[in-house]
């Protein structure tokens, strides 16, 4: 089964690296999925908050395009399903009623209701090539699709693993042989 | 006829005297003509002001607009404009801001809010989705700027919103004080005590009605060409790391630092350097709305006493803590932090400290009249001490919230020649001597001493033959010479014109490494996103007429007013004194050559010798109303 969905991917040890606030994402995603700009009808949002030293912080919060979403569980009218194809959960507008349950659901905040029909909205990955990412200055936001990714994060871990454990082997050879030579 | 394209189609009009609320449709052809934010303003502020109007005064009116551009996804297209009759000129005054406030205020409903009359208590404004209201700010007067926006911000129950507030510094009519939206500033031309007068604390604004794109598929194309455009302009990548305190690089190559009340462009800078402020105080870079630069830093004390101090600092900031002897960083933080939260103009400030400093070291000032306070330069104590009494108006503060004109005629003595301002507005950016076109744009500009109404900087970066070719003399490319230098300044002035009418960023778009860049992102560019957003055809040629027909609509309030040549000067301190140390050390502003630059910038411009817009030249603006108006010859 085909998944892709959007990352947000910062390194906070630099620091352009990181969701610079700058919200082209918002003004971008309404625009492709509305036909207008309005932040409040964007399906990624960025979320601002204090987390210490009174430092403001920004977070993008977006679909995660879940295997088994529990939007669509908690949906009373079996308005939200998996497209196969496109490997994304998409939202029946014409079925949903609006309640919310959804939104409450979720436990990445992926899920939103429009300000003016009041129905759910979330992000359809713009069909394939998805403006968020297309436009971000900071390259925060990446496009991924699960073999991939999941191979990605393998071949990762396993180079760092084979660092650490040759280094490990290495010193633990280096103290045998001073062992050996007796000092 | 509804007007068509990224605006919101109204304009407010609130009577603070006696609450009364108007809502009228934005027609068409004056959306057309003075497109969008300084355009609009400044129409309106020419139209409704009348001759000899006291800035404080009820007559006087606050005018937001927002640009065309500002609410699309346009690159660093958030920017709004701010005016008023400026009570430290008695002539034309705006200021502009980045940040949400423009954005939010066309979601409510607005292009262009206008505000007249006086509140008899303090009160604020909220425009939520349309609806208007006038509320009691009791309760809010004299608080900082975040404390009050904290305050608002609980009670409208709502985070997304945004504020445009003033300080205790706007409160006591200091005339140096900024509008704030968060830590950004409307900053210059006293627009703070003008709100300050009304009795108006603050502005809230939100919403989350829909902006129109005429052509999406245009709009991308021209991001995406934007996009291409920023990773190749030599500007930009240094601008994105370093974000504005990378000027300093510019100023140590020219050495026009402006250090200790302009006189040194040796200076001490080393410790002020972008690396520093990198190194030490950046946490992360951010951004104002939809921009790709991502220039914006907010500075950061990490340790020692003054740890947690967090605000943001942005070029100017740095200029004038030099022009206050400033050297190190966590004082140049510090005395942002202040000012932010008074809600201060920067430049301002920065320059009435100095002044005072100067003074002080003439013996003009003495302990007795600064209440036993020892004014040097580069005191961080003292000065944030003085910043203290101008805000509460104490002491010889009261004396320098006036701003440097009026203080030096108050102290007299000769102070005049320390007082470092034009039309009464004080000055700004980098020391202009030895660089002829930056010494005149200081002169011409139409809201008192400025970079930003014309970014003076093509002089130095093109070849002779992009000279020749432009501005019609090789000698345009050298910063020996004459000819062509007013035509090139009256070029630089319309074209950066175009970035606050459509409220594009002047750093986004307005700085560049060649000639050929800045004309790509500033004219090419801005018209094509102008065009996609509004579906019109407006040609490159339109849209730089456009940015002329602002100025000279803000030329003709000044004008109208009485200005005239003899407004259009530099302090004398830049003709006789010649820059001490740096790469420049010995330059002055020739004055001879400056004369000629101004006759051949009048010339171009189609003003006659002593600067007064002709008839025929109006008229060819689409402006022969004001033309009439004023009896132009």
């Amino acid at each position: 089964m085909k998944r892709r969905w959007i990352k947000y991917n910062p390194d906070f040890n630099v620091i352009e690296k990181q969701c610079a606030d700058c919200r082209i994402c918002e003004m971008v995603c309404s625009l492709e999925n509305t036909g207008k700009c309005n932040p409040a009808k964007s399906r990624i949002q960025i979320i601002n908050f204090l987390p210490d030293k009174g430092v403001p912080e920004a977070y993008p919060v977006v679909c995660q395009q879940c295997a088994k979403p529990l939007c669509r569980d908690a949906c009373p009218v079996d308005a939200v399903s998996l497209d196969d194809q496109l490997g994304i959960v998409v939202v029946d507008e014409e079925a949903c009623i609006g309640c919310g349950d959804c939104v409450d659901a979720c436990p990445f905040g992926g899920m939103s209701l429009d300000p003016h029909s009041g129905t759910a909205i979330k992000c359809t990955l713009c069909g394939g090539d998805p403006k968020c990412v297309r436009y971000c200055p900071s390259g925060v936001l990446r496009l991924v699709e699960n073999k991939s990714f999941v191979i990605q994060k393998k071949q990762n871990a396993a180079v760092n693993s084979y660092k650490i454990l040759k280094m490990k082997t290495e010193a633990l050879s280096k103290l045998e042989r001073r062992i050996e030579s007796g000092c | 006829m509804a007007v068509k394209g990224s605006y919101a189609g109204k304009i407010c009009r609130i009577d603070l005297s006696n609450g009364r609320v108007e809502k009228e449709d934005l027609s068409p052809e004056f959306a057309v003509k003075y497109a969008g934010g300084r355009g609009f303003s400044s129409r309106i502020l020419f139209d409704e002001i009348k001759k000899g109007v006291e800035p404080l005064s009820e007559d006087n009116k606050l005018i937001f607009s927002v640009g065309a551009l500002t609410g699309t996804p346009v690159p660093a297209a958030s920017r709004s404009t701010i005016a008023a009759k400026s009570p430290l000129s008695n002539l034309h005054g705006d200021g502009h801001g980045g940040g949400y406030f423009g954005i939010y205020l066309k979601q409510a409903g607005f292009d262009v809010l206008i505000v007249e009359g006086c509140a008899e208590k303090p009160v604020y404004i909220s425009i939520i989705n349309g609806k208007v209201e006038i509320k009691n700010a009791e309760h809010l007067w004299g608080k900082s700027i975040s404390a009050a926006e904290e305050i608002i911000k609980n009670e409208i129950c709502s985070q997304r919103v945004e504020i445009a507030s003033i300080g205790p510094a706007g409160e006591n009519l200091v005339k140096l004080a900024t509008i704030m939206n968060g830590q950004a500033a409307y900053a210059r031309c006293g627009l703070g005590t003008v709100m300050g007068f009304k009795k108006l604390k603050a502005v809230v604004v939100g919403g989350d009605m829909d902006i129109e794109i005429a052509d999406a598929d245009k709009l991308y194309a021209a991001m995406d060409e934007y996009k291409r455009v920023i990773t190749e302009d030599a500007y930009c990548p240094p601008a994105a790391k370093y974000g504005t305190p990378r000027f300093m690089m510019h100023r140590v190559k020219f050495g026009i630092h402006g250090a200790k009340n302009w006189r040194y462009g040796g200076f001490g800078w080393e410790g002020l350097s972008h690396e520093v402020f990198r190194e030490k105080h950046t946490l992360k870079a951010t951004s104002c709305p939809n921009c790709l630069m991502m220039c914006r830093r907010d500075m950061f004390i990490k340790d020692g006493p003054f740890a947690g101090t967090f605000t943001k600092v942005e070029w100017e900031t740095i200029a004038r803590s030099m022009t206050c002897g400033l050297t190190k960083t966590e004082d140049v933080i510090r005395f942002a932090k202040k000012l932010n939260e008074y809600g201060m103009d920067v430049e301002g400030v920065g320059d009435t400290i100095a002044f005072a400093m100067e003074c002080y070291e003439k013996g003009i000032l003495t302990k007795s009249d600064t209440g036993g306070m020892e004014l040097n330069f580069g005191d961080i104590d003292c000065i944030l001490d003085l910043v203290d009494k101008i805000n509460y108006r104490q002491g010889l503060g009261d004396v320098l919230a006036e701003g440097t004109l009026r203080a030096s005629k108050h102290i007299g003595k000769d102070s005049i020649k320390y007082a470092m301002q034009v039309k009464g507005v004080e000055m700004t950016a980098g020391d202009p001597r030895g660089m002829p076109v930056r010494a005149v744009s200081y002169a011409t500009s139409t809201r008192g001493s400025d970079h930003l109404r014309s970014n003076p900087y093509i002089e130095e970066m093109i070849s002779p033959e992009e000279g020749l070719k432009w501005f019609g003399s090789e000698e345009a490319a050298s910063l020996k010479g004459v000819k062509g230098k007013g035509r090139m300044l009256k070029f630089s002035e319309d074209l950066v014109t175009i970035g606050d009418l459509l409220g594009l960023c002047k750093f986004a778009f307005y700085r560049s490494a060649t000639l050929n860049f800045l004309y790509q992102k500033g004219v090419k560019l801005a018209t094509d996103f102008y065009n996609a957003c509004m579906g019109t055809s407006l040609t490159e040629e339109g849209m730089l007429e456009a940015g002329e027909r602002t100025f000279n609509i803000e030329k003709a309030f000044n004008v109208r007013e009485g200005a005239d040549r003899s407004l259009d000067i530099i302090p004398e301190r830049f003709f006789t004194e010649p820059i001490i140390g740096g790469s420049s050390d010995g330059a002055i502003v020739e004055r001879e050559k400056f004369e000629k630059i101004l006759d051949e910038y009048y010339e171009s411009r189609g003003w006659d010798k002593s600067g007064i817009p002709t008839h025929k030249k109006m008229t060819e603006l689409g402006l022969g109303d004001i033309a009439d108006e004023l009896n132009l010859k």
